[in-house]
């Protein structure tokens, strides 16, 4: 009997099927089977969603019964078997049925294989359809459970403006992720990529030098542009944004603002217009007092007082400047545009600055690919464009209303090739609205149950019955949901490290071909 | 001149007899093992010790060895029964194991016979032509399916031993008594052969009509493991004092304790041209008692059992099966109804009640 023979169908429906297999089979939640329909040589693809013992005999709680027998002679130190197991003991698998592969197409399912059907391991041949839907970004190989078949998989690049979500717990591999997808994005040329780093772990691969980081690719000296305030590995920009091109949007990220405050905010804004900043932060609380007063209408010097504090904070900012040629604003959009991948490490900033900072360029990119869409003639030469955040909670949760330009994207940079990439660990406290807007989803292992529940009522595939092999997921193993794959794609994500290797020859993770020497 | 009850009893039974030919057509034979030649024969006593007390326990090793173990059991049913007529199933089957693994197994479908049991007797020489072994008994047999059923075992074993490695274990379920229907040279016969060329053959009796001094059966004595058990987690008593070379008793008797959970003691028959092997023998026999299930009992005999019983269930199917091949080749439906209308009604006990 051939080694890809693990048992045959029972049952039940075209929506749950049902496998015995042999009592040592390893099953694995997540694991692919194929049950073959000799009449119509369909081949039906199962995931296996849950595993469960069984037994031949026909006693009421045989195996109750039999544990317990085992543990009294356990106990006395006596000896005994199970004898002729493959006879009386069984696993029966529960599964999901995924569609069917007739002719090398790929079917979505709406029949059932005939009765006993044989079911065996799937083969490679018989997998291969899912070339047609790996995409041009690869980051990873097919999973079936446990094991790994040499099908690289990945996501449509043209998807990218539509929107993507990483989610997972600490641990569980989404730096990992992100790298290599960064990677590819890079590989390809075709796609520009907006990372911002918070965590410093992205440019080199962080402390302790163990990992490594985005400059560690080849590809790194030609389509990477690192900027920062710290010093890093290799080449990099200074971060560097004047203060004249930070608006109200910016600040409202990071304080919080009564409606008094806010009246004045934009009454200094329509005052000085660019240099509203820098004149709120210099102008002594009189002179401000005054210049604003209008007519009968005026602000209290508390109320002014509160503002200069704040703008003074700004000011304090290391990446803020007052030098008005020393944007990096401009360039980071200029190479985004061009298919550049840009990394903003933000690693030394405080929080307040770091999201400042996000804010400032996401809106800076959205602006410039919006105004190129309504303008100029060369959009369709334009980069797709992915803006990745981290901790993405932290401006695009449902608490936090829906007005900032990181929801702005999410509404609209579709229309004007950019995407926002969402990175979180607790997906429950993005919006449903939000979650609905993310076209291709990468789930890593999630530990809590609502976190699951909200994926699985956003992703774009039925995803159900997976709440268990969601929990499951080992670091580095994923599912892809998107509508440009047929079902949730069992994936392993490359290791980083050995991604790289390839370029060495030391390793060649999933089997990919070696990228040609010329390919850069 | 016959009177009229000779006269109307020779009709019943000629009707019987063209009832059981046509059924017989429909079965393809199945007479070929019928025993012909009858005469009473005496197998006289076991020669069985008086006492416990007289058959001091030995220890058994089981050293775990991973021999061939071939197990042969056998199932038989009434299928039908009404006047003279009855009709029958039998069958025997092989499960060989090793190492706790089912290599293989053996068991054909059930041989069918409809007889009129009136004819038996007139039938029988016809019957035992080709047949291995001599039937003795003066009288037509009580249950004519019990002696097909042995015999179709006995059968089986003959060709198992002639098949097997060197060394294997042939456990076969039931006694090494010989049957006195038959010559006991067929049995002899398989025995010896079989311990000339190193293949052991043992019997264990599920519940054993044996007794000592007119007691309990003596797989039920309570001082058949408990008080040695401490001692000799595993052991084996001979029951019976030396036997002369023509008793009909053809293996030496045991009472056994294979496994230390065991519900209670077996009695075990071992062939007694093999007794000089009879330590490694009850050593193979424990090593293959150990299962969860079955502790005490050599599990490749359970699952021959389970293997070859005809069960209620398969007994309906059966019957089923006959019916509508009568009712193909135009029998008279009334008729299969009249003969197995009581267990119809037996089988649909459930549903009157749930009514």
């Amino acid at each position: 009997m051939s080694q890809t023979y693990i048992g045959r169908l029972v049952g039940k429906s075209v929506g749950e099927l049902y496998f015995r297999s042999f009592y040592d089979t390893p099953l694995s939640i997540g694991g692919i089977a194929m049950a073959v329909d000799e009449q119509t040589g369909r081949k039906f693809l199962l995931r296996i969603t849950d595993v469960s013992y069984g037994h031949e005999s026909a006693e009421a709680n045989w195996a109750e019964k039999a544990a317990g027998r085992m543990m009294e002679e356990d106990i006395h130190g006596r000896s005994y078997r199970i004898h002729d197991p493959d006879r009386r003991l069984y696993k029966l698998a529960k599964c999901s049925p995924l569609g069917y592969v007739y002719n090398n197409q790929f079917h979505r399912p709406r029949s059932i294989p005939t009765h006993f059907s044989q079911v065996t391991l799937p083969d490679p041949q018989t997998m291969e359809f899912l070339k047609e839907y790996s995409g041009d970004l690869i980051v990873g190989d097919l999973r079936c459970g446990e094991s790994v078949m040499d099908i690289p998989l990945g996501i449509d690049g043209r998807s990218l403006a539509q929107h993507l979500g990483i989610f997972a717990t600490t641990g569980m591999g989404k730096s990992n992720l992100m790298k290599v997808l960064a990677s590819a994005i890079m590989e390809s040329g075709r796609y520009g990529l907006l990372i911002f780093d918070p965590h410093g772990e992205y440019h080199d691969g962080g402390k302790g030098g163990e990992n490594k980081g985005l400059v560690d690719h080849p590809a790194a000296s030609t389509r990477l542009f690192s900027y920062s305030r710290r010093k890093l590995k290799g080449e990099h920009g200074n971060l560097s944004i004047p203060v004249n091109e930070i608006e109200i949007e910016d600040i409202e990220q990071i304080f919080s603002f009564t409606q008094a405050q806010r009246e004045a905010l934009w009454a200094v804004r329509i005052k000085y217009n660019k240099e509203w900043l820098r004149k709120l932060c210099h102008l002594d609380i009189e002179t401000l007092t005054e210049e604003l007063t209008a007519g009968s209408s005026t602000f209290q010097e508390s109320t002014l007082g509160v503002l200069k504090r704040r703008a003074q904070r700004i000011e304090d900012f290391k990446s803020v400047n007052f030098d008005s040629t020393l944007s990096t604003k401009g360039d980071i959009v200029g190479k985004l545009q061009n298919g550049y991948t840009v990394l903003v490490d933000t690693a030394n900033l405080s929080g307040a600055e770091e999201t400042m900072m996000t804010s400032i360029l996401t809106r800076a990119v959205l602006n410039s690919y919006r105004w190129k869409y309504q303008t100029e003639g060369d959009f369709d030469n334009l980069a797709p464009c992915l803006i990745m955040l981290e901790e993405a909670q932290r401006v695009l949760a449902a608490s936090a209303g829906d007005s900032n330009v990181f929801h702005q994207v999410v509404r609209e940079g579709r229309k004007f090739k950019v995407g926002m990439g969402v990175i979180t660990q607790q997906p429950k406290l993005l919006s449903e609205e939000l979650l609905s807007q993310l076209n291709s989803i990468f789930i890593l292992g999630l530990a809590d149950e609502r976190d699951r529940s909200v994926i699985r009522f956003s992703a774009k595939q039925d995803i159900s019955a997976l709440g268990t092999e969601i929990q499951t997921l080992a670091a580095g193993e994923a599912l892809l949901t998107s509508p440009t794959v047929p079902f949730a794609l069992p994936l392993k994500i490359y290791l980083y490290e050995q991604y790289l290797n390839r370029y060495t020859g030391e390793d060649k993770p999933g089997g990919r071909d070696k990228i040609a020497d010329d390919f850069f | 001149m016959p009177s009229a009850t000779g006269e109307h009893n020779r009709l019943e039974r000629k009707a019987a007899d063209q009832i059981a030919d046509r059924l017989n057509c429909l079965f393809g034979g199945g007479q070929d093992n019928l025993p012909a030649i009858p005469s009473d024969n005496s197998i006289g006593s076991p020669h069985l010790v008086d006492s416990l007390d007289d058959a001091p326990p030995r220890i058994i090793n089981s050293n775990g060895s991973k021999v061939i173990v071939y197990a042969i059991d056998g199932g038989s049913t009434v299928l039908a029964r009404g006047g003279n007529i009855e009709v029958i199933a039998w069958r025997a089957g092989m499960v060989k194991f090793r190492d706790c693994k089912r290599l293989s197994e053996s068991c054909p479908s059930p041989r069918v016979l409809a007889y009129n049991r009136l004819a038996v007797k007139d039938q029988i020489e016809e019957l035992l032509i080709d047949s291995p072994a001599q039937y003795i008994a003066s009288q037509p047999p009580a249950k004519l399916v019990d002696e097909l059923r042995w015999l179709a075992e006995w059968r089986l074993i003959d060709g198992v031993i002639h098949s097997a490695e060197a060394g294997s274990l042939v456990l076969i379920d039931g006694s090494l008594r010989c049957n006195p229907a038959f010559d006991m040279k067929f049995q002899r016969g398989i025995l010896a052969w079989a311990a000339e060329h190193e293949i052991h053959i043992a019997a264990i009796t599920k519940q054993s009509s044996l007794s000592l001094s007119q007691n309990l059966p003596i797989d039920l004595k309570s001082d058949g493991g408990e008080v040695v058990a401490d001692r000799f987690p595993k052991w084996y008593r001979q029951l019976n004092r030396p036997l002369p070379a023509s008793s009909g008793w053809l293996g030496n008797i045991f009472l056994a304790g294979l496994h230390p959970d065991a519900d209670k003691p077996y009695r075990v028959d071992i062939n007694r041209h093999d007794e000089t092997n009879t330590e490694k023998i009850f050593s193979m026999i424990a090593t293959v008692s150990d299962d969860i299930e079955f502790c005490g009992y050599p599990y490749p005999l359970a699952a021959a059992h389970r293997l070859a019983r005809i069960d209620n269930l398969f007994r309906q199917e059966l019957i089923g099966v006959i019916g509508q091949a009568l009712d193909r080749k135009n029998f008279a439906p009334h008729i299969w109804e009249y003969l197995v209308g009581d267990i119809h009604e037996k089988l649909n006990a459930d549903m009157v009640q749930e009514k």
